[in-house]
């Protein structure tokens, strides 16, 4: 016979067994002294003594029986046979009541369609008989998991009705999910439910991703979970990939596609200009994949963009290139899908991204030698690129002063600093420009001739030192050319693609030698190998340096028919800054900030979750702009906010989930070992056999004995009471 | 009578507070005797002495006519042992008369000195003769009886200087008071009788057998006779402070008081068999409510012929 604990921490009740010798050694160091006459009545022989001080003995220890008696049925000792084994305390046994954690993976691949049903709906079909097959006293918890772990039922409930109702609303599958995440949860619910044994089941289809077998730590992390727990349960790990019986097909007959990522050409969109949107395909199988894939804009079909994609090669990847303009400035959703076949898993078979259209991007030109001529100043060609005379709305709004008037009060409200021959910068001004590109704001800067080699001292910001100058403006004789081979980045490369690139004709009499600093890259270099445009970020924004100034007299570049292009690409570019995250993961907070609008205080908007549910969400002010923060980010997909202005606009976020998600890979037998090391994590596909599993796993059954110690308690309580009225009836006090 | 004090005499811790003991006896033994019509004490021989002039407190029917006949003056007739009733009171200071208790104000030894002053004043004023004894572990002070009036404030004085002391045989005080007291006379003991109860009574019976007259007021507090404490305690016995006995009053508060009990009753009968006088005293009542409790008993005595 075993004997054991299910309740250790109430054993420290047992220190209560010293109440009642506690209490006596206080009260009698607290005895009161009395003088007293009639001693001669009050000497006892010593029979008599040690007859009163044995009664006394006797009712102490009733009193201290009944304390240790309570302690220790609320400590819940059990025993059980011989034959089920010594040594630690299972999770499961036969005939015992039991708490049973259910995880039902949520990702999108069990909602992937074999025959007529997906591992989902079997999931909920086999719980929900098993949660009726359960004994009374048996609990349930359900949790979903997804990226982030969802609970339905928490704390475990006996209620059968409210079971079955968690279980009918478990939501779609959709995006990833973190099975590891939800064993640790489960392991927490478990530590405060009350029944003897203990059970978490994974209803998965058993996708190795879900699984993630190559982080050992986090596994070896949840073994040590469990062997703290005061009693550690069973892991069940229940494959539902593939349909039970006969009847339907087992295996997938159709290549499951998916467009897994959607790239922009650009991370500054304004109103008119083309735009690159590519989309990445890619083919899980079997079989190869030829699909037709258009771009919607708002959720409406881009008239045009229909293109086919294919053939792709079961695991292979393709990518398609949409060219969109969008015309109105505000929030749009890019989203790249697949035409609807015969897919086993649709969910993946479209992929968003919300773009922001600025209306104008806001640019500050510092001319370091203004010309009393047209076309004569450093910046003349630049802003007639940027900002021709006569377009009613220029994709850049360019505003032009001196470098005397350059102060940190003309560069508020600019995205893009551009310093054209400037001769040098107070160290206030490069203190400015410093906090205004960290912040997100761009800055380009084209030394010419009268820029001084330190013209910025040592600011942390500089992409490359200047050196020295070579050929002389005056002479207009060409020392070097652009060299398109060169070309890096989705900036100026796509400048240098082709035959003849128009930038190789452009002529430099004289440009400035550039040492790029630490962090900077050089995105494109002259046919002499000197850097010609060094880049470098820092903090949210970046700093381009170009090794040559922008007006007629260093060179033909403001001639050539790619300056235009190369300088919008540039300030776009740099108005964009590094910041600009695309989406966030399931989890993180969303925030959508709408600046330039204002609504009254504790104003709430609508905002549409991915789910299909809106909700009201309360607005911040903060300045001249409204921010949006939404923390409840568990489904992933495209969060649409309605703006208060301009009516019926609306701002996107996308919580983007794991990728590979996609890739249906079951897990291992070899990698499925390599989990069940070191704890009872059973894997079975066949989930008819549970029951059964785990009346084998449990051994013989275990009896608690708390029953008999509270009536043993209970006793203990009468004779205490029986023993105090007959001391006090024979001693004359009742 | 009128009497301003009246209210001081009605509460026997006037008595300690105000040390004045004199005072006090007036007054308890005048309210007492103004309601009585004779003092029930008196001697007993017949054998004729002297005449005296009749004062309050004499009877009527020992007035001498024959005398007033010749005079016009009240005389009574005094008898040999009338005139010479001599009364001993042996005053208890041992230890344990100086228990107080919480029921009561005064502790035993102050209550029963109240009241041997207003039996001495009663007495004194009578024109009988009083004397004191006291002891504690053997005896203090010895003052022989006299009934003169100044005597009287002697013996307050006496008393007031009382101190209670250690441990007391009472019986060996008494034996040694029998062997002592030559004449005759009235033995009035004040003591709570804390000893041995037959060697209480022998020694009593050893009083009696000189043919003395005996009276024992057993003086006890309340607590004693009810032994009314609950929590445990450290008794320390007052008569020797070194011995303390931890004891639990619930467990033997049986016990004690079947014990008190039964030495009350055997100190009693032996008391009342040997034809003496016992009455108990209870710290809590007044000198005056025993005095006339008493005395009234004592008068009850007489009138039915049963002379002590």
């Amino acid at each position: 016979m075993t004997w054991g604990i299910l309740n250790v921490a109430m054993l420290a009740g047992l220190a209560g067994i010293s109440l009642p010798v506690v209490i006596h050694l206080l009260s009698r160091r607290r005895d009161p002294v009395l003088d007293w006459g009639a001693m001669q009545f009050l000497e006892m022989g010593p029979w008599s003594r040690r007859r009163v001080n044995l009664a006394d003995i006797l009712l102490m220890l009733a009193r201290m029986a009944m304390l240790g008696l309570v302690a220790l049925a609320l400590s819940r000792p059990f025993w059980k046979p011989k034959d089920a084994g010594a040594g630690a305390i299972s999770g499961s046994e036969a005939g015992a009541r039991r708490d049973v954690v259910l995880i039902v993976d949520g990702s999108a691949s069990m909602g992937r369609r074999i025959g007529e049903s997906t591992p989902r709906d079997r999931a909920i079909a086999w719980a929900k008989t098993y949660v009726n097959g359960l004994k009374p006293g048996d609990s349930v918890a359900v949790l979903v998991a997804k990226d982030s772990v969802k609970a339905l039922v928490d704390p475990p409930s006996f209620d059968r009705v409210k079971l079955e109702a968690a279980l009918a609303k478990v939501p779609a599958a959709r995006g990833s999910s973190d099975l590891s995440a939800a064993v640790g949860e489960a392991f927490r619910i478990l530590e405060k439910s009350g029944n003897p044994s203990r059970d978490v089941i994974l209803l998965t289809d058993n996708q190795r991703v879900a699984w993630r077998p190559g982080e050992p730590a986090r596994w070896a992390l949840l073994r040590d979970l469990r062997a703290r727990l005061p009693i550690a349960p069973r892991l069940w790990a229940l494959d539902f990939s593939k349909p039970q019986g006969p009847a339907g097909p087992t295996v997938e007959t159709a290549p499951n596609g998916s467009v897994t990522s959607l790239e922009l050409s650009r991370g500054m969109v304004v109103p008119g200009l083309p735009l690159n949107v590519t989309a990445t395909v890619s083919n899980a199988g079997p079989g190869p994949l030829t699909r037709p894939i258009e771009l919607l804009i708002d959720g409406q079909t881009a008239p045009g963009t229909g293109q086919v994609v294919g053939p792709i090669p079961p695991g292979g990847q393709s990518s398609v290139t949409f060219r969109v303009t969008l015309d109105e400035p505000g929030g749009h959703l890019l989203t790249a899908r697949l035409a609807p076949a015969d897919d086993p898993m649709p969910s993946d078979d479209e992929a968003s991204r919300p773009v922001d259209v600025a209306a104008a991007l806001p640019a500050l030109l510092v001319d370091g030698e203004p010309g009393l001529e047209p076309l004569s100043g450093e910046t003349d060609f630049l802003r007639a690129a940027l900002a021709p005379t006569g377009d009613d709305s220029p994709q850049v709004k360019a505003t032009v002063v001196s470098a005397k008037g350059f102060t940190s009060e003309s560069i508020k409200g600019q995205k893009v600093v551009v310093l054209a021959n400037v001769d040098q910068l107070t160290p206030e001004m490069a203190s400015t420009l410093d906090a205004f590109v960290s912040s997100g704001g761009g800055l380009l800067i084209a030394p010419g001739d009268r820029t001084e080699a330190k013209f910025a001292g040592e600011a942390a910001w500089l992409p490359a030192t200047l050196g020295a100058t070579k050929g002389d403006p005056a002479k207009r004789q060409t020392v070097a050319h652009p060299a398109p081979r060169t070309f890096t980045g989705p900036v100026v490369g796509p400048l240098g693609q082709g035959d003849t690139p128009a930038l190789v004709e452009a002529d430099f009499f004289s440009y400035h030698m550039l040492s790029p600093r630490d962090k900077a890259s050089v995105i494109a270099r002259l046919d002499t190998g000197d850097p010609w445009i060094v880049e470098r970020p820092h903090g949210r924004g970046r700093v381009v340096m170009i090794a040559s100034a922008l007006d007629a007299e260093a060179g033909t570049l403001p001639v050539n028919p790619d300056f235009v292009p190369l300088m919008h690409e540039l300030i776009l570019h740099l108005g964009a800054g590094t910041s600009a995250s695309p989406s966030v993961r399931p989890g993180e907070p969303i925030t959508f900030d709408l600046a330039g609008v204002k609504v009254p205080a504790e104003t709430t908007l609508s905002l549409l979750i991915p789910d299909g549910t809106t909700i009201r969400v309360p607005t911040i002010q903060s300045g001249e702009s409204t921010r949006v923060k939404h923390a409840d980010t568990s489904e992933p997909g495209v969060y649409r906010l309605t703006r208060p202005n301009p009516p019926g606009g609306f701002a996107y976020a996308l919580v983007s989930s794991d990728p590979r998600e996609g890739d249906p890979t079951p897990l291992e037998p070899a990698e499925a070992a390599k989990l069940s090391e070191g704890w009872p994590l059973a894997f079975e596909s066949d989930p008819a056999k549970l029951p059964t599993l785990i009346a084998k796993g449990g051994g013989s059954p275990r009896h608690e004995v708390w029953r008999g110690l509270i009536f043993a308690a209970l006793g203990g309580l009468c004779l205490e009471v029986w023993m105090t009225r007959r001391m006090a009836r024979t001693r004359g006090l009742a | 009578m009128a009497n301003p004090d009246a209210s001081l005499a009605n509460a026997p811790d006037a008595l300690a507070r105000y040390g004045r003991l004199e005072l006090l006896a007036r007054l308890v033994v005048e309210g007492v005797m103004s309601g009585l019509h004779k003092s029930p004490f008196k001697g007993f021989s017949v054998e004729f002495a002297e005449h005296r002039q009749y004062g309050p407190g004499d009877e009527i029917r020992h007035i001498d006519w024959r005398a007033y006949g010749k005079s016009d003056r009240y005389f009574v007739k005094e008898y040999e042992e009338e005139t010479n009733l001599k009364a001993y009171i042996v005053l208890d200071a041992s230890g344990s008369m100086g228990y107080a208790g919480t029921k009561a104000a005064v502790s035993k030894l102050d209550h029963a000195r109240g009241l041997a002053a207003a039996l001495s004043y009663l007495m004194i004023s009578q024109r009988d003769a009083v004397g004191l004894v006291t002891f504690d572990t053997e005896i203090r002070t010895m003052i022989p009886p006299k009934s003169a009036p100044g005597h009287f404030s002697l013996l307050c004085k006496a008393m007031e200087e009382t101190a209670v002391g250690g441990e007391t045989p009472l019986s060996t005080v008494l034996h040694s008071l029998a062997d002592r007291i030559k004449r005759r006379g009235l033995v009035i003991v004040m003591s709570d009788g804390f000893d041995k109860a037959d060697d209480l009574v022998n020694a009593l019976r050893h009083l009696r057998h000189r043919r003395h007259e005996v009276l024992f007021f057993q003086t006890v507090a309340p607590e004693e006779e009810e032994f009314p404490f609950h929590r445990p305690a450290k008794f320390r016995n007052l008569e020797r402070p070194d011995n303390t006995v931890r004891i639990n009053p619930a467990a033997l508060r049986a016990t004690y008081l079947e014990r008190f009990n039964e030495h009350r009753r055997v100190l009693r009968e032996g008391i009342i068999a040997m034809n003496a006088d016992y009455h108990k005293v209870s710290t809590a009542e007044t000198h005056e409510r025993i005095l006339l409790d008493y005395l009234a008993a004592r008068s009850a005595r007489g009138r039915s012929g049963a002379r002590g």
